[in-house]
């Protein structure tokens, strides 16, 4: 299983930091957040990172499981569960039919479209006050029972959210490396090469628009749970653009590189504030000469960077090593 | 013998804003052979490519392959028939290895969608395994074998027209359709792609071919048509193409007829 031994150690990793670091505030709480931007990340990185489409609204998706389970346990009383079901079959029914006229579109205009849903999305949010209570947003959103075991816990949400991020990482190493992932990606290396080979491109990118749709609703209900609380600034534009940026900063087209991006991403803020009102033009210099120095993304970058270092080591032992067997 | 039409091409035409690019072009080709393309530069030679492999829909007419109609395909459902194609201006998928570009060839033989391979369900892997084999046969029978697991933008241009044949081949198609093939091929180089074609040829895959390299064409080719203007101007053996004196003036100009005759 050499395919999975990043994945495993990653998983150790994953498990190993609460216990390292009991009740700290940086792995169960800011942990909590890094796993669903880890999901939402990954899931966007199928679309734009392999499929080589763009979507500036998936903010929207995650916003809808959010919004189904708050409406749907707090104003009608539906166990949390069946709520966040319902959210995600509205999200892929959504999903598959925006996804046909929208795809057909490429390059700028698909982003304008996806911006465009995005922003209409998150207006409804705001607007429908007896709905979604407006700016405000919707308080009083239970917790989550599994089977009786209340997550009632930072350390008890660090675990669930870590097992569904867990589960689309190595969701997505599966998918990539299999015939539809080859299709995923012959879609961004030439279109019209893959449809000569049987590709049908359009219900490739299609699909995986609606998978990455499903997974940002599922963890949107998450969210949901884990907060009690929802409002429309977390599901906005700029949200949308956040998870962008996660997949282009850690590397496009790398499972790894989106987990590594969405770790960074919101750990940086985090350790930013000590310098209060610098913080964003901080932040943004960091990103901006990441980009300029590692244009492949952080991970992408510094694991090629890597392996060509090892390589230009060994090479410069083989003649010396030749010299000696002669 | 009467042998039977894999391709019918009847009344073919297409204009774009007017201009006929093909005009009333019809020709068939028969199963097993290699049928090249020619014509200057501006024929239709490529038109007439796209219009088989569902790029373009024609204006008007027939294309009848093994009994059944191409036109209205698009081009993922004409793959489907059987149809495999290879470009004149590389489209080999970058973002690859030469393995992986070779196994999208495989697509259409293989059938794990997304979500049975996002859970690795059973027989995932042992597809994978199968397509594997599949590629590596094809990239042997390029002579590519040892540059499986380099990465397709590492490759010099001879070699990545090698590999879109490989990806092409490992489709198992039944009509190979090679645009100019040995375009920026050196010497070395386009007669290897001579050898290759007669062995695709002789392994049972019909090959229609669009070449500028006469030599080529004339040396492994069992008929040749030549377009003008996007019409028929002869069709016949390299043989009788060759001292056709309506091909010699359309290749070489009025004055040569005289100088022939």
């Amino acid at each position: 299983m050499k395919r999975l031994h990043g994945f495993f150690a990653f998983v150790a990793l994953v498990a190993m930091l609460p216990v390292l670091f009991p009740d700290n505030y940086f792995v169960t709480v800011v942990g909590v957040t890094i796993g669903f931007n880890i999901v939402l990340a990954v899931a966007l990185n199928l679309f734009i990172g392999y499929a080589g489409q763009i979507s500036l609204g998936h903010a929207a998706f995650f916003g809808m499981g959010a919004y189904a389970s708050a409406i749907l346990t707090t104003r009608y009383g539906w166990s949390p569960w069946l709520a966040m079901g319902v959210g995600l079959l509205a999200v892929y029914i959504i999903a598959t039919l925006i996804s046909r006229p929208i795809l057909k579109l490429k390059g700028h205009y698909l982003a304008m479209a996806t911006l465009g849903f995005g922003i209409i999305v998150n207006i409804i949010m705001v607007q429908t006050v007896d709905w979604t209570g407006g700016p405000d947003g919707m308080s009083g959103i239970p917790g989550l029972e599994i089977f009786g075991w209340a997550v009632d816990s930072d350390l008890r949400w660090y675990g669930v959210i870590a097992v569904v991020m867990l589960l689309t990482v190595l969701v997505s190493l599966n998918i990539i490396d299999s015939r539809a992932g080859r299709a995923l990606r012959a879609v961004h290396g030439s279109e019209i090469a893959a449809q000569t080979m049987g590709v049908d491109t359009v219900r490739t990118k299609s699909q995986v628009f609606v998978f990455s749709a499903c997974l940002a609703s599922l963890v949107g209900s998450l969210f949901a749970h884990q907060q009690n609380f929802v409002s429309p600034v977390s599901f906005d534009f700029f949200v949308s653009i956040e998870i962008v940026t996660m997949v282009v900063l850690g590397g496009m087209a790398s499972t790894f590189g989106a987990v590594f991006g969405a770790i960074v991403l919101t750990l940086l803020p985090q350790v930013l504030v000590v310098f209060d009102d610098y913080e964003i033009l901080i932040l943004g210099a960091i990103l901006v000469s990441i980009m300029i120095f590692l244009p492949q993304g952080l991970f992408v970058g510094m694991t090629q960077g890597g392996a060509n270092l090892l390589r230009r080591l060994r090479n410069r032992e083989t003649p010396a090593r030749a010299g000696a067997d002669g | 013998m009467a042998d039977v039409a894999l391709l019918e091409v009847r009344g073919l035409e297409k204009s774009f804003g007017g201009v006929a690019a093909i005009a009333d072009l019809s020709f068939a080709v028969t199963e097993g052979q290699i049928y090249a393309v020619i014509g200057p530069n501006g024929a239709g030679k490529t038109t007439l490519f796209n219009m088989l492999s569902g790029v373009y829909v024609p204006t008007d007419g027939a294309i009848e392959f093994d009994d059944g109609s191409l036109v209205g395909l698009a081009p993922h459902q004409i793959a489907t028939r059987g149809i495999s194609r290879t470009f004149q201006n590389l489209q080999v998928f970058f973002n690859m290895t030469v393995l992986e570009n070779v196994m999208v060839g495989c697509h259409l033989r293989s059938s794990i969608g997304l979500y049975r391979a996002a859970l690795r369900l059973p027989g995932v892997v042992h597809e994978e395994r199968q397509v594997r084999d599949w590629a590596l046969e094809a990239l042997a029978f390029c002579g590519l074998g040892h540059l499986a697991d380099r990465s397709a933008d590492a490759l010099p241009y001879g070699e990545l027209k090698r590999v879109e044949i490989a990806r092409a081949l490992a489709a198992k198609p039944r009509l190979l359709l090679m645009d100019e093939p040995a375009a920026g091929l050196n010497d070395t180089e386009t007669v290897e792609l001579r050898e290759l074609i007669r062995r695709i040829g002789e392994s049972g895959i019909t090959v229609l071919l669009v070449e500028h390299n006469m030599g080529l064409v004339m040396e492994i080719s069992d008929t040749v048509l030549v377009l003008d203007y996007g019409s028929r101007l002869a069709e016949g053996t390299a043989t009788e193409i060759q001292n056709d004196p309506k091909v010699i003036a359309a290749y070489l100009g009025g004055e040569v007829q005289y100088a022939v005759q």
